[in-house]
Formats: structure tokens, sequence, C-alpha cells
């Protein structure tokens, strides 16, 4: 009969044969697939919201909103919004030739990108970017203020498979891989996609306003808005493998790049034009704040005014 | 792990996750290795591993969690590795045997056979265990947060491994006592 302490030692002794060096085929076939192996980065960095003084933030909310108010409008009818137009910041004409897209800073002109590299390799979206922006990945643009709260602002291209169900505890299996797809199925259309997100963010989610049609670039589909709320804890949330910080999900993605939604501070905004180009759903979303500066909001519309969508 | 490095292959420099994956690469191996008990599972797994790390590298927070954030993936590996193929069962084969090693601690073949079989029998998940505590000497609470498990988790899947590892080495006991007896 082996005590305890015996078989300890026997099963580390035995643990101590085999092989300890890796075959340098194998280190030669993973380091020959790194170029061509996207390396996956947040463009949404998780930060906890930053608390205010009630009646400070009180008061920044109803400048920004009545500012908003005055500029924003212009843009919003012609891309989805109720209400009347007036004038936005100029853009250089989207007729001019599109330059690739690129990671990093971005110089004033037209840019050319292909977001859905696994979904949809030949759809390609055209834009025209103002000074102060910079490329992220193949699939996203990033103001001068960032993307997090509280004041960030940025417009991402995405793609969506699934909806997790419970955004905040999203690691049904506990494994805390990153990315993957929603927990609940949703149809292949932009109102399958707006339809989902309403009904199951009813009672737990953010909040969502109903799918109105929408056109952009000659493509139908929905424009929706989310708002994640003001009280969110990210602490509580599930973990991605590696982070420290709790992270929220609103919809998973099938693609390598990672393009998928998640928040990055509490009272994020995300508008949404759910897009149907021929087969393929591409979502384009703006995320802001209601600190987001005046003027990075309207380059920020201009950029989707822009938008040239090709298959 | 250099801080440096991790780093500079968080920003995509190819040359530093070089450095990186030939210095861990081995380590890994052997952990993957004997958690799956098979050569070309482990290789694959690893491979994975790798390639996963560089993929996800620039989500990883803080460079100086690098080892155990490594060593999660390359478990995720492994299971995925030994759920997608079930070649393990039936492709039975026996690691090298270091003398020296089999000298000091392991009393017989029978052991180490026996050993085999009853840790082929425990789940991935109890191998994992068993290999990053007794094997990689990382305490219990390390390995539940390498895992994302809690420690009491951790803590009962040691017990039932090891007590189904002392299960095989005693059934092997008895047959083998009995043919010194005649």
């Amino acid at each position: 009969m082996s005590t305890d302490r015996e078989t300890t030692r026997i099963v580390r002794s035995w643990l101590e044969e085999g092989v300890t060096a890796l075959p340098d085929r194998v280190l030669d076939t993973v380091l020959d697939q790194l170029p061509t192996t996207h390396q996956r980065r947040s463009w949404w960095p998780l930060r906890r919201f930053v608390e205010m003084n009630t009646s400070i933030r009180f008061g920044l909310a109803t400048v920004v909103v009545l500012a908003a108010a005055a500029i924003g409008l212009s843009v919003l009818p012609r891309l989805g919004f109720e209400g009347p137009g007036v004038v936005v910041t100029p853009s250089p004409s989207p007729t001019q030739p599109a330059s690739p897209f690129h990671e990093g800073s971005l110089a004033p002109g037209r840019y050319r990108v292909h977001p859905l590299e696994t979904i949809d390799p030949t759809l390609a979206i055209s834009f025209t970017v103002p000074e102060g922006w910079r490329g992220f990945g193949n699939w996203a643009l990033i103001s001068d203020a960032g993307t997090s709260a509280p004041n960030g602002t940025g417009i991402g291209f995405l793609s969506a498979a699934g909806l997790f169900s419970d955004p905040c505890h999203w690691d049904k299996d506990g494994d805390g891989s990153w990315p993957r797809t929603g927990d609940i199925s949703v149809g292949p259309t932009a109102h399958d996609l707006a339809f989902a997100i309403h009904y199951n963010y009813e009672i737990i989610g953010p909040r969502s306003t109903v799918g109105q049609d929408v056109v952009l670039s000659g493509y139908t589909g929905k424009r929706q808005d989310l708002t994640m709320p003001s009280d969110i804890d990210f602490s509580t949330c599930d973990k991605v493998a590696g982070q420290a910080d709790g992270s929220y999900l609103v919809w998973g993605t099938s693609e390598t790049n990672g393009n998928d939604l998640y928040a990055q501070g509490a009272g994020q905004r995300w508008h949404l034009w759910i897009l149907d180009v021929q087969q393929t759903r591409l979502i384009v979303v703006m995320d802001d704040y209601v600190e987001t500066t005046r003027a990075n909001r309207a380059a920020a519309y201009s950029i989707i005014e822009s938008i040239s969508i090709e298959k | 792990m250099d801080e440096d490095l991790v780093v500079r292959a968080q920003h995509g420099d190819e040359q530093a996750f070089a450095s990186i994956a030939l210095a861990v690469g081995g380590r890994l191996h052997a952990v993957s290795h004997r958690i799956l008990r098979d050569i070309d599972l482990a290789e694959d797994a690893t491979q994975q591993a790798l390639l996963s790390i560089w993929r996800d590298l620039p989500q990883l927070r803080d460079p100086a969690h690098f080892d155990a954030w490594s060593y999660r993936l390359l478990v995720r590996a492994c299971y995925a590795e030994g759920r997608r193929t079930r070649r393990w069962a039936p492709n039975l084969r026996l690691l090298p045997i270091d003398q020296s090693a089999a000298e000091e601690g392991l009393s017989s073949v029978v052991d180490r056979d026996q050993l085999e079989r009853g840790f082929r029998r425990l789940s991935l998940e109890h191998r994992t265990v068993v290999v990053l505590h007794h094997y990689l000497d990382m305490p219990l609470d390390e390995v539940a947060d390498t895992l994302g498990l809690p420690a009491g988790t951790v803590r009962s899947r040691l017990h039932h491994a090891m007590r189904g590892l002392r299960a095989a080495l005693e059934a092997d006991a008895r047959p083998a006592a009995r043919e010194v007896a005649r």
C-alpha cells in the first residue's frame, strides 16, 4: 500500500521523464506564419468610468447635449437621425482616389479598407478622413481623444455572429477565450440583428432603440442606437483571459481580427448602421459619450457621410 | 520572461516574438506533452499555443504576467487538440525513459506503465492540474488563477487525480506481489 507522499514522489519522478525540447520544425512553422497571422488588438480598451460630482456631470451633460443638438443635427437626417439640417465640416471629395488604409496616424484624405477579411474579403469601404484621426487594425478609426470614456469617439466596421444573452456574464464555458460568437443565434440580415438586439436587451444589456430603415452608400439596413448603463461595474463582469478588468460583450464575431462590439465605459453610446451589402451584413458603428467634443462628433459624422461601399 | 521583449512583440515585432518563442517553446512543449501524452498532439497544441500567444499578445495588460497567461493559452490549446482528435486513446506510446530518472525515482517499469495507464484514464482537466502542480511546481492558488477556476475546484481535481493514480499503482502492486510469491 503506497502512502500519499509516496504516490506524489513517484508521480513527480515520472513526470520528469520525457521531452523538454521543441522540435525546430515546429518553431519554424510558427515563425513562418507570423506575417500572415494578424494580432488582435482592443480598439476599445476598457476603462473604469471616471466618477464625477453629480452636479458637474449634469451640467456637462446639459451643455454638451445642447451643443450636440446645434451641431450634430446637420448630418443626422441623411444618416438616419431625425431633425432639421444645418451645415457640417467640409470634407475632401469622395471622388478622389483612395489610398490603402493603414494603422497609426492618417494624413487627411480618402482611404480604402477591407474589414471583413474572413467573412467577405471582397467587400471594400472607402471614406474620407479629416485631420487628427488614426487607423486601427483593418477595421477602425480612432479620434485624437481615443475611443474610451469619458470623451472618446471612433468608427468601426464590424461583423456580428450572435448576441450575448448577458453581456456582463458572457463566459459560459469559463475559459475566457475571445473573440467568440454570442450564445444567442441571430439570422443573417440587418433586420435580424436589429430585431434581436432590441428584443434581447429589453431587460438586461444596453438600452436600445427600435431599428429604423436607413440607406448608406446605396445599401439598405437599420439605424439603431445602444446606450450602456451609467452605473455598470465592470469589475463584476467576466474577464477575457489575461486581462485584469472585466469585459462587457454585446455581440460576438467569427472574424479573426476581433471586430465585435464591447463596452469601454459606462454611458457609452453606439450609433449603428446595420447594412445588407448583398449577402453580407456589415455594421458601421460610431461610438461617443455625453462628453465627446462637438468637433470630434461632427468629424465622426462627416466620415460616415463620406462612406462608399463597394462589392 | 524579458518584459521588454514582450512589449516589443505586443507591438508586432516578429524578431522579439521569435526570441520569446525560442525561450518558452521547450517549456510549453514539455507541459503539453505531459498533459496529452502524445508527441504529435503535443506538437500541434504547442504550435497552436504559440500562434495564439502571438495573436493575442496585444490583449495582455501586464507583461509581468506573461508566463501564467501563456500557460493558460497552452492549456486551452491542449484541450482543443485533445477534444478535436481522439488519437491518444489507441495511440498508446510510452515516453522515452531517462535512465537516471528511472533509477532515482520510479521503482520499476511496471510502475511507469501503470502510471501511464492511470494518467490516460484521467480527464484532460485532471491531468492539467497534476502537471501544473507537480511538474511545474505551481502553487495551487496559481494553478487556479492560470486556469480561471476557483481554488476549491483545483484542489478537488488534484485530490481526485492523485487518488486515481495511487489506485493505479496499487492495482499493479497486487498481481505483481502474487507473481513474486509463486
